[in-house]
């Protein structure tokens, strides 16, 4: 698969540089403002376990030596701010990486894993650039790039679908997520109804997203977060991406609404979103959907959905505690099916043609500050968050035989539970700030458990140290012809130690 | 000289030397200019300063900062200072109005101005009251833009990180621009938006306070959490969390920011004179390379890093203090409000084991908005805690009363500056 590398199409920039323009030409009134940041980051990653793929042993070996660069510019012209970030990543490529490639080039070669370097690491890209003005004292634009959240969920995503992520560097452990967001190109309104105590926000999205840039990007490719056991192990070999299905075209316009406000101490929301389903499914070579795929085994889609949704949050005084819940409907959901391989030990699970089944998410959480200054001393109270999020297909029914991925023998069960915890603690007037988060499946078994710090140095430095630690979850070892494997068990014997030095400007 | 002459003349002299001896046994005055430190403290307490002595003007706390913290004093003549003759006029207008409810220890009847122009010192309910002026009294007005600079500092190793804010005020009710001392139901008490702009980690984070009218309610507040672009809602509990990193409470702000009826006693300690900031000078001066350019009033050279420039001068106060609720941090906070209007001066703070563990300054000035409101308000105050030997200096640009509406402080607003 080849992947372009132009940032945005032809008509989007046009657009933008338009835009520029204007904002430029207005800047003759008003004195124009500017204002750039950013950060230069160097992080590491190390192994804590050995992955049973290779040969090695690599406990103890670095996963990770990341350099990036990011620059955070905002500009006010008259009446348009214009908002640009750009990033740009560089890794080198440690022994072990270096390994998984071999391994790569020598079982799935052909794919963009035999580069696995430049395809899952390195980039260098616009990822936001829009400019924003107000049409009315109430009526406001945002054009161009952007990032648009919706939902309350943590961790997770119900509602929070307006863009795909891209967890092939990280999985979904780098806790600042607008890092992973991938942004799109959108046309967002928001019109305030103070007499309403509420916001009304449009979202229109013309269909000119670069082909990678819809639903999450999973490493297929046979990297440092591809699950086991197929770390070193190139999928995209035998399969391709397509963006031009006829059920989910990343040139399709989609759309979406919501109203958020307030109704006395609860604040509310409501939503309505054309979207992509967030996971790829695969249209399987053996059983096409709607299209005959171009891949060996099939092309990876995202096909088109509607997703409506609720969210409420508020604070309860007796408890002293803030409930939040976020209620999703998703209709046209996308599953792979088939938990048995049609040729065992050769082809995976999963090939089994796709299915579509409507799905309602629940989320309940509750945000409580704990006073643990005689416990532990911190300098102030504590944070701690507890959330249930559960996900229930409906219309379920055992023998349409849904996986839970392709490559894996796991069937789907009705519903899918975590339940998850966060304490974030400070110490020191907010220069030293641990936290550990923690999550448990509780429909498939296994769960993970982060301790990290954050220590805040002057203006400028920033450092990060991060432990990420996986438990239970059944394995699935190379060679495997059978697995129970679950989200869980993707991550066994890859705990890793993460440390990240930022200095910003 | 025969023996009566003499013995008149030893008369005369001891008439003259009864005459002159109070004149001879009172205080040397000191100078404006004067500095009050640890090494001239002793020989200074004596002396006096307008006709006070400077051991009359210092609190017990003050002496301990002098002597153990390294304060110092630079002593100024003192100026007297009056509050805009419409806040005086509508306190007046509804002066007939105002009652305190004991039971709820609340106010009652209050639209706009001070609620109780006229507190006795043997008024049981005189703490309560005084506060309630602080709260009600509006001596701001509203707040558009405040650019608020927060200077963390180390005693030993001296300014370590600054975090740049802006503020915006929106107040509700007791309004004194405008046709109506209130908008919309007059349930709300005002609006604030405070988001962080610098350095990069923090900056679009803020937050978005409404406090009600009714002290039965607490306030609602939102965070905007820039890492995750989402607001989310805070607990109502929030009011006693710490601003930030910074030393102050969110109920630290302007020396009291809660309601006195939150607080589980509140009793008035008496009236004194104290040395005081009264006449703060320009504290924030934009596009200036350094820190000594940027805070022209910080002293940044001299250890541990939490004096002024500013001069201190007498100021006659109200003695407050409060016993916080248990959940609070603190076991009590003890307050220094001026007598002619409600603006505190100074803070101590001590924990639940009652040890001393804060001492807050405020610089108050005064400014006139555009609309030729004179605001009495802080423009720099040193925040200082005596236990984890560090400090937080805000330093603020203090603007008032300009064109603004409720709908620039709303929710929406927070999620826009988080760009």
């Amino acid at each position: 698969m080849k992947r372009t590398t132009s940032p945005i199409r032809p008509r989007a920039h046009a657009l933008l540089i338009a835009l520029a323009l204007a904002a430029t030409t207005a800047a003759a009134d008003d004195g124009p403002e500017f204002h750039l940041g950013g950060y230069v980051r160097a992080a590491a990653s190390v192994n804590l376990q050995d992955a049973p793929e290779t040969r090695q042993d690599d406990a103890g070996t670095l996963s990770m030596l990341r350099g990036t660069l990011l620059l955070d510019g905002d500009a006010r012209m008259g009446p348009f701010r214009v908002k640009g970030i750009a990033r740009a990543v560089r890794e080198y490529q440690t022994d072990y990486l270096d390994r998984l490639e071999k391994r790569v080039k020598a079982g799935t070669p052909g794919g963009p894993g035999s580069d696995m370097m430049d395809y899952l690491y390195n980039e260098a890209e616009m990822r936001e650039l829009y400019v924003e003005f107000d049409a009315s004292d109430r009526v406001q634009f945002r054009l161009g790039k952007q990032q648009v959240v919706w939902g309350e969920t943590d961790f997770f995503r119900a509602m929070d679908v307006v863009h795909g992520f891209d967890y092939r560097w990280r999985a979904f452990l780098e806790p600042e997520n607008e890092e992973l967001r991938k942004p799109l190109i959108l046309a967002n309104v928001m019109i305030q109804v103070p007499e309403a105590q509420g916001a009304l926000q449009f979202l229109f999205r013309p269909g000119w997203d670069r082909r990678q840039d819809i639903g999450n990007t999973a490493d297929l490719a046979g990297g440092r977060w591809r699950p086991q056991p197929y770390r070193g192990v190139d999928t995209l070999s035998a399969t391709d991406y397509d963006p031009r299905h006829p059920e989910g075209d990343v040139r399709d316009k989609t759309w979406g609404a919501r109203w958020s406000g307030r109704a006395g101490p609860v604040n509310y929301s409501l939503a309505y979103l054309q979207t992509y389903n967030p996971d790829p499914v695969l249209n399987s070579a053996f059983f096409p959907y709607k299209k005959a795929p171009g891949g060996l085994l099939g092309d990876w889609i995202h096909p088109r959905n509607d997703v409506v949704g609720a969210t409420l949050s508020g604070y309860v005084q007796p408890i002293d505690a803030v409930l939040s819940t976020e209620l999703v409907y998703t209709k046209d959901a996308a599953f792979n099916t088939g938990s048995r391989s049609l040729f065992p030990g050769v082809l995976p699970e999963g090939l089994g043609g796709i299915l579509r089944r409507d799905t309602f998410t629940t989320m309940l959480r509750m945000d409580k500050n704990l006073d643990l200054r005689n416990l532990i001393g911190t300098s102030k109270q504590s944070m701690f968050s507890v959330q249930f999020f559960n996900t229930r297909i409906l219309d379920f029914d055992r023998q349409d035989d849904i996986v839970m991925n392709v490559g894996y023998a796991t069937r789907k069960k009705r519903d899918s539970a975590l339940l998850t915890a966060l304490l974030g603690m400070h110490y020191d007037g907010d220069r030293i700030n641990p936290q550990i988060a923690a999550g448990w499946d509780m429909s498939y078994g296994g769960g993970f458990v982060i301790p990290s710090v954050d220590v805040v140095m002057g203006d400028l430095w920033r450092l990060k140290v991060e432990a990420d630690l996986f438990f239970g979850g059944k394995p699935r070892r190379p060679g495997d012809l059978d697995s129970s494997t679950s989200t869980m068990g993707y991550f066994r014997d890859n705990n890793q130690l993460y440390v990240r030095l930022t200095r910003q400007f | 000289m025969n023996n009566d002459t003499a013995r008149t003349a030893a008369r005369w002299m001891l008439l003259l030397g009864m005459a002159l001896a109070p004149a001879w046994a009172a205080a040397a005055e000191v100078a404006p200019g004067t500095v009050i430190n640890a090494a001239s403290l002793d020989k200074l307490k004596t002396e006096s300063f307008e006709g006070k002595t400077i051991a009359s003007m210092l609190t017990e706390r003050m002496e301990y900062m002098i002597r153990n913290h390294g304060l110092y004093i630079r002593l100024r003549k003192s100026a007297p200072i009056a509050p805009d003759p419409r806040l005086l006029e509508v306190t007046r207008k509804n002066a007939a109005n105002v009652s305190f409810d004991a039971a709820t220890r609340s106010v009652k009847g209050w639209t706009a101005g001070l609620p109780f122009p006229d507190v006795s010192e043997k008024d049981p309910h005189a703490g309560e009251k005084l506060i309630w002026n602080m709260r009600y009294g509006s001596m701001m007005g509203d707040q558009p833009v405040e650019d608020l600079h927060f200077l963390m500092v180390d005693f030993d190793k001296g300014l370590d990180r600054v975090q740049k804010w802006q503020i915006k005020r929106y107040m509700t009710v007791g309004r004194l621009t405008g046709a109506k001392t209130f908008e919309g139901d007059g349930s709300e008490y005002s609006r604030t938006l405070l988001y962080a702009t610098y350095p990069h980690d923090i900056r679009g984070i803020g937050t978005f306070t409404i406090r009600y009218t009714d002290p039965a309610k607490v306030d609602d507040s939102w965070v905007y959490v820039k890492s995750v672009r989402r607001v989310r809602r805070l607990s109502g509990n929030a009011w006693m969390d710490p601003i930030g990193g910074t030393v102050s409470l969110n109920d630290d702000i302007d020396g009291w920011d809660s309601p006195p009826s939150w607080y589980r006693e509140v009793k008035l300690v008496g009236k004194r004179w104290v040395l005081a900031v009264a006449h703060g000078k320009q504290a924030l001066v934009d596009g200036k390379a350094t820190p000594e350019e940027s805070y022209p009033q910080v002293d940044f050279k001299t250890p541990p890093f939490i004096n002024t420039h500013d001069e201190w001068e007498p100021r006659e106060v109200w003695v407050i203090e409060g016993v916080p609720p248990d959940e609070h941090p603190y076991g009590k906070k003890v307050v220094y409000m001026d007598t002619a209007f409600p603006r505190v001066y100074m803070a101590e703070m001590y924990d639940k084991k009652g040890e001393f563990w804060k001492f807050f300054t405020w610089h108050q000035s005064t400014v006139q908005g555009k609309d030729g409101f004179r605001a009495i308000g802080p423009l720099q105050g040193e925040q200082v805690d005596v236990k984890a030997r560090k400090a937080t200096i805000f330093v603020g640009d203090l603007r008032v009363n300009e064109a603004m509406s409720a709908d620039d402080v709303t929710l929406g607003k927070l999620e826009a500056a988080g760009r």
